[in-house]
């Protein structure tokens, strides 16, 4: 009986606030949910859950979209990272094949680059 | 206004409703699946049958970047790339495809094609109420002709992590790079390949509930072994256009003479 006075009053609040922002009237389907037996609650629930899920379908994409939106923010700027990485790392097989290009006399399409010769051994060509 | 609802929704729950505390009408004592979203369907022992939510997404993402280097060894380079990614999203997880075409340019040199083509899978969790992470595998397809024809297919694992905060959010993540180039070992030219450590930690905030801004400090082993650590700091913004548009904008200044002196990238995207 405390639970479902408590449920009862739940659905109430839950019945003023929705009526508040929709204006539509729900009374009808909250009456059935209280008077229903707990086996068929559920199956109500279900009903009253779809059809305010399409009181308002911007509302209910803009807070599905808000919720949704860190996530995206934090996939978007992991990859924004590995996109940076990436181009790094082009950059530097780029000026690597010029150099080894260079190192072993051959050259690759286009024009020719003209790295300077490094004074050490292995790959230095960045090093100052 | 449907946050507000969302909200006075679950305070009413906790303070009225405990017995049924995700308000699935089926009472806490007898629910088998005692945490069900307001979005799911549930059958009479309050597990999920549907959900209201899709659980597939997708997006599509278009980029320009260009960047700007000045090696010692090469002359001063431009490079603008095109970028193209596709993501399908099922609930936690994700798969990428991305790729991208260059056009680099320098006094006496230029050349243009296809970069790297990366494919990933991505799994996302919230381990904590604040904390969102994302771990992923992928592999780099050689799709960039490097000219030495030693250009091999390389793996990595990527975690990223989350914290948010109100309106300030900490962010940094890992990954680790199989560099399977093949080495150069002839009498003219020693050349040898290395994994690849990467990492970045950063600040950002939302000033508004659609832009999101930040820095970081990246860094990211060189795949050449001998070659100083490549470091730079990053400006980023990301901006929710609408329920489906978004855009992101970065700029990253070089901090060691092994980056780039310059980058910067724009993309758009749109998920559905």
């Amino acid at each position: 009986m405390k639970f479902f006075i408590r449920f009862v009053f739940s659905i109430f609040l839950f019945g003023y606030f929705t009526l508040s922002i929709a204006e539509v009237s729900i009374d009808a389907q909250i009456q059935e949910i209280k008077q229903a037996p707990p086996a068929q609650r559920a199956q109500l629930m279900n009903e009253l859950k779809i059809r305010l899920s399409n009181m308002n379908q911007q509302d209910r994409s803009d807070a599905i979209s808000q919720m949704q939106q860190q996530n995206r923010v934090h996939a978007a700027q992991a990859d924004n990272m590995k996109q940076m990485q990436s181009m790094e790392r082009r950059n530097q097989r780029e000026a690597g094949t010029q150099y080894i290009q260079n190192q072993m006399g051959t050259h690759s399409e286009g024009t020719t680059n003209t790295p300077t010769p490094d004074s050490g051994s292995g790959m230095k060509f960045m090093r100052y | 206004m449907k946050n507000i609802f969302i909200v006075l929704f679950v305070f009413t729950i906790g303070l009225y409703a405990y017995e049924d505390s995700d308000m699935d009408g089926v009472e806490d004592s007898i629910d088998k699946c005692p945490n069900t979203l307001i979005t799911d369907l549930v059958d009479i022992n309050g597990c999920v049958i549907k959900s209201l939510v899709s659980p597939h997404h997708y997006d599509f993402i278009l980029g320009a970047s260009y960047s700007q280097v000045d090696y010692n060894t090469n002359e001063k380079t431009d490079t603008v790339s095109e970028n193209v990614q596709l993501d399908y999203y099922y609930k936690n997880y994700s798969l990428q495809l991305a790729t991208s075409y260059f056009n680099s340019d320098s006094p006496t040199y230029s050349t243009n094609g296809l970069n790297d083509t990366f494919l990933a899978g991505y799994y996302g969790m919230k381990p904590l109420k604040n904390l969102s992470a994302r771990v992923g595998v992928g592999i780099i397809l050689p799709t960039y002709d490097s000219g030495l024809n030693n250009n091999n297919t390389d793996y990595l694992v990527t975690l990223s992590l989350s914290y948010t905060l109100s309106n300030l959010n900490l962010f940094g993540g890992y990954s680790y790079t199989f560099i399977e180039d093949d080495d150069l070992d002839t009498s003219s030219v020693y050349v040898k390949y290395q994994d690849v450590n990467s990492y970045y930690i950063g600040l950002g905030f939302y000033p508004t509930s659609k832009l999101y801004l930040s820095s970081s400090y990246n860094s990211s082993d060189s795949i050449y072994e001998g070659v100083e650590v490549i470091t730079s700091a990053s400006i980023y913004a990301y901006y929710s256009i609408n329920q489906h548009f978004f855009t992101t904008l970065n700029y990253a200044y070089g901090l060691s003479d092994s980056a780039s002196n310059h980058s910067a990238s724009l993309r758009i995207g749109y998920y559905f």
